[in-house]
């Protein structure tokens, strides 16, 4: 396996909810995360909506400052950073936001939006225009396209072009923050199908977040699961489909239609009972266990960290303890 | 605070609040009580009446607590409702007596230095704010709720002290007419902790019966652990709000060694999940005088050489290493792995014989204080004999 290009460890982002004058109370939103993502892969984020996959993508990328914690980029930590060396990780690290329809700023056309990355970090883009009507070739938009506003672009099509203003920077690192959920299905693979070329083609590496685990496994070689703002497992993601360890996982993954009646009624589906707990106030102990099925007195007492059970498998439950 | 000791086969769990937090509590009533009183005593404002009474008024839950707390005092809980309810009548007879006073007198205003008044009401606004801040702060996690408690009545302290703060400024820029009548109003609004300290003096006399119910959700709780054999001694001294468990749990010899990680595993979830208690002592104590159950998993007379959810469950006398009898167990509605092992927990199993013992069965098993046991035996009778020896070796 290639050398990691981000590492993050024990990050904390934790957002004040004002309880009374000045006392506070905090949302846990990302609460002692650790993962590794390595060089040219695409690394798949799950987990139910509101687990805090976002705000980890926010994060990684410094677009909200961590409560606690490190991120390393090629081994260097991005937090102790100079104001040079942050604008050159900015320009290397880009992300594509869930909703295209709010992304874009609807008073500039296309040209301007995608060539407004490299003007502002004075990259030599040679002739702007064909530069980016190369970037808009190569997302399947045409040279036409350059002067027109985005409201004038279906919601597919305004993902392709915040797509091309992320490769304008010609990133190493991108993070996909569910590119697809706004758009319908029809256009959702197309979409899958440009992102993994261009992942080829300029061999990035990239953070893929969704909450549809079939989207992720076509995205990505590892995908990490998140729970109320922790990582709870991480496997090659073919593993991770055969056999799932960690139960919120197994409950998750169960609950992936299935369209064949006769699998789906064979099946045994794993139900959780209840609600996620709130992040404000988090059960002590294991986070899942007043969820868990298989909780055990230990559970409620001690939070399991991510434990290394086997190659590329990451497992944070006392089961695997 | 925790500390754990063995005596013999013995081992006490002392989980307490600790000391210095009624401290710091006690210090920051007492200060704002002085404080408020002197302030009167100098500015003679209606408006700092009320802070003395709330100030008064912040006693009452850190003697709650501590009445619970020490070991000598919740044994005898008279002195606390009769401070308790002193502390209460002494602030509604103030509170009751200057409104009397200001109606008597047809609201002649009687301030002097109002500005100081106001620093000292704004100081004592800042002092119940950081009490209400430091008190949490300084109460251990596990005792959050607890902690909110002690805090809860130094937020009386800041709005009271807001409110009170109006009529002495709007005196100092020379309308000191307007004082009493604010002062009136601040009197009224100081009444709204009390209705909440009447309940607690009703809830002592409820005390018997609210202890009994935290008894017995304390109960089940820990015997909802297989490893727990009995709990013979279980009292929990209720006061108010707050509470104090004292039990003692008696489990099998075969778990000896696993005491403190018992302790641990019976401590933080019974403090968490009763969320008002200031401490608990439990006393784990280990006996060879009890019964065990052994599960084997088996088809008709042969071992299954994996789970499966045929089983047979052995009972065993632990003091004479004895079969007392067999049950046979069908679970076969259950497929799934974890699903058997549940269903085996919630039949109090003490130990699982196994052929083949993988890692996540072991600590599943384990998380559950229930021993694997992996035998080498075929048939039913062979294990029943093979698990006689290692329990034997396994007590010796």
């Amino acid at each position: 396996m290639s050398k990691p290009l981000i590492s993050v460890r024990n990050l904390k982002k934790y957002f004040p909810v004002r309880r009374f004058l000045f006392a506070k109370d905090y949302v846990k939103a990302v609460d002692g995360v650790s993962f590794d993502i390595y060089e040219g892969e695409m690394f798949g984020v799950v987990g139910e909506s509101g687990c805090g996959k976002t705000t980890l993508g926010r994060t990684i990328l410094l677009l909200i400052p961590p409560t606690a914690g490190e991120i390393y980029y090629r081994g260097e930590n991005i937090l102790e950073y100079d104001k040079e060396k942050l604008k050159e990780f900015r320009r290397r690290a880009q992300i594509v936001f869930q909703d295209p329809y709010s992304s874009l700023d609807p008073r500039q056309t296309i040209f301007d939006i995608i060539i407004e990355g490299p003007r502002y970090h004075g990259i030599d883009v040679g002739d702007p225009e064909e530069f980016v009507v190369s970037l808009l070739r190569k997302v399947g938009l045409e040279e036409y396209h350059l002067y027109r506003y985005p409201h004038e672009f279906s919601g597919g099509q305004k993902q392709r072009i915040a797509i091309a203003r992320a490769l304008a920077m010609n990133p190493e690192f991108i993070v996909f923050d569910e590119p697809t959920s706004a758009l319908d299905v029809s256009v959702q693979a197309s979409i899958l199908n440009m992102i993994k070329q261009l992942q080829k083609e300029f061999n990035l590496t990239g953070m893929f977040i969704s909450h549809d685990l079939a989207v992720v496994k076509f995205m990505s070689r590892r995908i990490g699961v998140m729970y109320v703002g922790r990582i709870v497992e991480i496997g090659d993601s073919d593993e991770l489909f055969k056999e799932q360890l960690h139960p919120y996982t197994r409950a998750l993954f169960s609950a992936i239609p299935i369209p064949n009646p006769r699998v789906t009624r064979s099946k045994k589906k794993m139900i959780v009972k209840g609600e996620p707990p709130s992040p404000i106030h988090l059960p002590r102990g294991c986070r899942f266990y007043p969820r868990c099925p298989y909780a055990m007195p230990i559970c409620r007492t001690r939070e399991p960290d991510l434990m290394e059970i086997d190659k590329n498998r990451h497992v944070a439950c006392w089961l695997y303890g | 605070m925790l500390a754990i000791w063995v005596r013999g086969m013995e081992r006490r769990i002392f989980d307490i609040l600790p000391k210095k937090t009624f401290g710091i509590a006690l210090i920051f009533s007492s200060v704002l009580f002085i404080f408020s009183t002197l302030l009167y005593l100098f500015t003679r404002t209606p408006n700092v009446v009320a802070i003395i009474v709330v100030s008064l008024i912040t006693y009452t839950n850190t003697l709650t607590a501590l009445f619970v707390w020490s070991e000598k005092l919740r044994r005898n809980s008279l002195p606390y409702i009769v401070l308790l309810i002193i502390l209460v009548a002494v602030s509604v007879g103030m509170l009751v007596f200057e409104i009397y006073y200001l109606l008597a007198r047809k609201f002649v205003a009687e301030i002097v230095e109002p500005g100081y008044a106001t620093l000292g009401l704004l100081i004592l606004l800042i002092l119940g704010y950081f009490a209400n801040q430091i008190v949490e702060k300084i109460t251990p996690e596990l005792y959050w709720r607890v902690g909110r408690f002690l805090g809860e009545d130094y937020i009386n302290v800041v709005y009271v002290s807001a409110f009170a703060m109006i009529g002495p400024a709007i005196a100092f820029f020379g309308v000191t007419s307007l004082d009493p009548y604010m002062g009136f109003l601040t009197l009224l609004i100081a009444f709204m902790p009390i209705p909440g300290k009447i309940r607690n003096i009703r809830m002592y006399l409820r005390r018997e019966e609210i202890a009994k119910t935290m008894e017995e959700t304390i109960r089940k709780w820990l015997l909802s652990i297989p490893a727990i054999k009995d709990v013979p001694e279980i009292k929990v001294y209720s006061l108010g709000p707050l509470a104090f468990a004292e039990f003692r749990v008696m489990v099998s010899e075969l778990i000896r060694d696993r005491l403190e990680v018992l302790g641990d595993s019976i401590r933080v979830p019974i403090v968490d999940m009763i969320g008002n208690l200031v401490g608990i002592h439990a006393y784990l104590s280990t006996t060879r005088d009890t019964q065990v159950l052994v599960g084997i998993p088996a088809e008709d007379s042969k071992v299954s050489s994996r789970l499966a959810g045929k089983c047979v469950v052995v009972r065993v006398d632990l003091s004479k290493l004895e079969v007392i009898g067999t049950e046979r167990v069908e679970l076969s509605d259950l497929k799934e792995e974890d699903e058997i092992l549940r269903s085996l927990i919630s039949k109090r199993l003490d130990v699982l014989c196994l052929r083949e013992v993988d890692k996540k069965i072991k600590n599943y098993l384990d998380g559950w204080f229930i021993i694997p046991m992996q035998i080498e035996s075929d048939t039913v009778d062979a294990a029943q004999k093979e698990l006689i020896e290692n329990l034997r070796k396994l007590i010796e």
